[in-house]
């Protein structure tokens, strides 16, 4: 695949789901950007802000098995991965079969995530992690592209569990959809209470999708854009020199080095979406809140006052994502 | 090799950034350089600065130095040239990118597609050569920071073309520096020349050596402070005034006259000069008291008994041994007695002697002093000062020239007053004296005949002096002479501000010169004066006519 292949591919299924996704470019684009680096996306809004409509209608623009998960408090781990059942066959034999659970898809959405038990949330992350499934000492592998796309409610909404830490270390971007303007609103009702509904038309599959991956780790990145993401995750820990004073003041741990890896491969990917073969500090710093947010562990005063870890990304690239001259 | 196409898309870059860099810097820095200057300039019209133009003059070159040294000193790398123009394009890192990964030896990650890495240095250097640097780094300059340095300019030039009022009071004070360095160098002669003196008792040597030293030092290291330096020499002036003893003036004059009367009697070839002379007559006198005959005997000792009655003030030593002398001279003792009163008259006198040198140096220094403050005095009063410091400076001239005038007039009338004793020791000797005295610390003057080192001021030297005494307001006497010829002393005494008080005595040059004269003119019709010496004081008067 080409860069320019990458491009119209990407603009493609950004385009069909704009056909039905009103307004959230920055979303779609944060979503696809997760797709093709193969990571996982956990969108947080309040109900009803298309959350689902936009992981479903990725899937039917991608043409690429899709399953949903809706989390509940009584789910159980096997009904998220499968479980052995016990099969006779037409002799009469009987043996156990393995019986896939949802999360085998290419595109899984695990719809209120945070509504589930944390036992049940971690059955995800193995599959999340490792594109693989092990039941009985026997590892399922998934099918590529893998990708989770987890939707939750904010957290101080009743009945909701946070999700471990670790577990959200998992998810390559964490996404805020933000409630759609009054244009926007206008849009949607217009679309969605009307006789006719959008048709997609799938324009791009798993192999397409696998192959735009591996374009988007082959990019160029310098030295000097290397160091400058090392530096600004670096700094997200307080006990670091170059930590800014929010940083010292308000968060309780930062970033993991996966952190990094997420930054700079999502760089990547904005940079060929940009036209580009290299990374640029722009790119870095447009991931950047996506990428960090949900990484940074915040501290009480910081919940106390307010505080909140994208105002917290924010200082921290006015302050260490500089160009020295 | 897209390396070095890389490198040569980036020079001219590199070269218009250092432009506007420089350029940048130079109007940022300038409106402050020609600020400093100007206030500068203007702080110089208040506060007298010296070599004020230099400093401003120095104040643009460090700062033009320093622009110039920063500017081709702080040079981008070629690497930060590409990120300054990624930054400023909106070039997102392709040239600072496309640098780092054709560089010879660069690490180019094993993740990075080369395909990728070739298109991206093309696209590097098509971005590149699109570049115009003129256009793409424009040198723009903040108006206002320009309009600063303009106003800025424009006061430097208006402060440099109008007169500094303070020029005048640097010129004072580099005149007075000048001086004070002209007097530092006289009292060091001077005390060079009382070191070589041997009639000095060495302690009295050592403190009086120590007191001019301190002194020309302190002149030395004056800046410009005519205050300063009129009180420094006011001090020392006023401690000479402490040791300034005028009975040993009077005692020296007497020992002469003794001198020349001794030689008289006893037909010396010679008469001896001093004290020591005079004692070694009067021990060859006495080592043949037969030779004496009786007439010379009874003149040997009236002339001592007259002699006793003047030095007793001074030195009841001296006055008891020259009694003795005279009493043993006049009772015709024995040759062994009158050795023996020889002896002791001979020890007094050596030690007279001693006390007359340092006497002597003393009133050397107390001239020099005297004349140092004049010509400070001068030098500040021929400054042109402004309102203010005139009359700071008015004040303290007033006050230390009182001191200095009241005591040269003292040393000029003991010499004075002693060659008229001696030029008319027949008939009258006339010594117009004035006598100070107070708490303050009083000085002994007197008017005294003209000497060289008694002609202090011309009329073209200053407008206002310091008059010792109010003529008119003192009391007069007459004192009937020592001599035989029953001369007349006159004593004048006036109130006078003592020294180390503010003065008020500062009064016109002609109204003073009016008064001497005037004093003098009625002094010569009334006193018998020599006919040579009435010219001598006329022609006196008419040198320092205003």
């Amino acid at each position: 695949m080409t860069p320019e292949e990458f491009n119209t591919t990407a603009n493609a299924i950004e385009s069909q789901v704009g056909r039905v996704i009103v307004g959230q470019r920055d979303i779609v684009r944060q979503t696809l950007t997760t797709l093709l680096a193969g990571g996982n996306a956990l969108l947080e809004g309040v109900p009803g802000l298309g959350k689902t409509m936009l992981v479903r209608t990725l899937a039917q623009a991608l043409d690429c098995r899709f399953s949903r998960i809706q989390f509940t408090p009584d789910l159980m781990p096997a009904d998220i991965v499968g479980t052995n059942i016990l099969v006779e066959d037409a002799n009469g034999a009987r043996h156990f079969q393995f019986e896939p659970g949802p999360v085998f898809a290419n595109l899984v959405l695990a719809d209120e995530i945070n509504r589930a038990t944390p036992k049940t949330q971690s059955a995800l992350l193995e599959a999340m992690q490792e594109h693989s499934v092990t039941i009985a000492k026997t590892t399922h592998r998934m099918s590529e592209p893998f990708f989770v796309l987890a939707t939750q409610n904010p957290l101080e909404m009743e009945g909701t569990y946070p999700l471990p830490e670790a577990q959200l270390d998992r998810f390559f971007f964490k996404l805020n959809v933000s409630f759609p303007t009054t244009a926007e609103l206008v849009q949607i009702a217009d679309r969605t209470t009307g006789q006719d509904t959008a048709r997609l038309q799938a324009v791009a599959n798993g192999m397409t999708i696998c192959e735009m991956q591996t374009l988007a780790r082959g990019v160029p990145i310098a030295p000097h854009i290397t160091t400058a993401a090392a530096r600004l995750i670096r700094a997200t820990h307080p006990d670091d020199a170059a930590a800014p004073e929010l940083v010292k003041r308000y968060v309780r741990w930062g970033s993991s080095p996966r952190g990094m890896q997420a930054l700079i491969l999502a760089g990547k990917i904005t940079a060929l979406l940009d036209g580009r073969y290299n990374v640029a500090l722009d790119d870095l710093r447009a991931v950047a809140a996506p990428t960090l947010r949900h990484r940074l562990i915040l501290n009480f005063e910081a919940q106390a006052e307010g505080v909140t870890a994208d105002q917290v990304v924010d200082d921290l690239l006015d302050k260490v994502l500089t160009v020295n001259d | 090799m897209r390396y070095d196409q890389l490198l040569a898309g980036l020079k001219p870059i590199a070269r218009r950034l250092r432009l506007r860099t420089g350029a940048h810097i130079f109007v940022q820095t300038a409106w402050l350089a020609l600020g400093a200057v100007a206030l500068f300039l203007l702080l110089s019209r208040i506060v007298p600065i010296e070599n004020y133009l230099w400093i401003a003059a120095a104040i643009v070159g460090v700062w033009f130095i320093s622009w110039l040294g920063y500017s081709a000193l702080h040079r981008r790398t070629t690497f930060q040239v590409a990120q300054r123009a990624d930054a400023e394009l909106g070039l997102r890192d392709r040239l600072a990118t496309a640098l780092a990964l054709s560089r010879p030896g660069a690490t180019i990650s094993a993740s990075s597609d080369p395909a990728l890495v070739g298109r991206q240095g093309q696209d590097a250097l098509a971005h590149l050569q699109r570049i115009e640097p003129r256009e793409a780094f424009p040198i723009r300059l903040d108006r206002r920071l320009v309009g600063a340095a303009l106003i800025a300019l424009v006061a430097i030039g208006v402060l440099l073309f109008l007169p500094n009022p303070m020029d005048a009071v640097i010129a004072g004070r580099r005149e007075i520096i000048k001086t004070a360095q002209i007097q530092a160098q006289a009292l060091e002669q001077l005390a060079k020349a009382v070191e070589e003196n041997r009639e000095l008792d060495p302690a009295d040597q050592a403190q009086l050596l120590k007191k001019l030293r301190e002194l020309a030092e302190r002149l030395k290291t004056n800046p410009g402070d005519a205050e300063q330096a009129l009180a420094d020499i006011a001090k020392l002036r006023e401690t000479l005034n402490n040791s300034l003893d005028l009975s040993k003036q009077t005692q020296a004059a007497a020992l002469d006259t003794l001198a020349s009367q001794i030689a008289q009697v006893a037909n010396a070839s010679q008469t001896p000069q001093n004290a020591d002379e005079l004692a070694k007559l009067l021990e060859q006198l006495a080592a043949s008291p037969e030779s004496l005959s009786e007439k010379q005997r009874a003149g040997m000792a009236q002339a001592l008994a007259q002699t006793t009655a003047q030095v007793a003030p001074s030195s009841p030593e001296l006055a008891n041994a020259l009694t003795e002398l005279a009493q043993n001279l006049a009772a015709n003792a024995s040759s062994s007695e009158l050795q023996i009163a020889v002896a002791q008259a001979s020890a007094a006198l050596q030690d007279a002697g001693e006390q007359q040198a340092l006497q002597r140096a003393l009133a050397q220094t107390a001239n020099q002093a005297d004349a140092s403050l004049r010509a400070i005095a001068r030098a500040a009063n021929s400054s042109q000062v402004s309102d203010n410091q005139s009359q700071g400076q008015g004040q303290a001239q007033g006050q230390s020239q009182g001191q200095g005038q009241g005591q040269e007039q003292g040393t000029g009338q003991g010499q004075g007053g002693q060659g008229q004793g001696q030029g008319a020791g027949q008939g009258q000797g006339k010594v117009g004296g004035g006598v100070i005295g107070g708490g303050g610390g009083g000085g002994s003057g007197s008017v005294g005949g003209p000497n060289g080192q008694n002609k202090p001021f011309g009329a073209d030297d200053v407008s206002t002096v310091y008059t010792p005494f109010q003529t008119g307001q003192g009391q007069q006497e007459n004192v009937t002479g020592q001599d035989s010829g029953g001369g007349q002393t006159t004593t004048q005494q006036g109130k006078s501000p003592l020294p180390g008080s503010l003065n008020p005595a500062v009064v016109p040059y002609a109204q003073v010169f009016q008064q001497y004269s005037q004093i003098a003119g009625q002094a010569m019709e009334n006193s018998y004066i020599p006919a040579g010496m009435k010219d001598y004081v006329k022609e006196y008067f008419s040198a320092l006519e205003p």
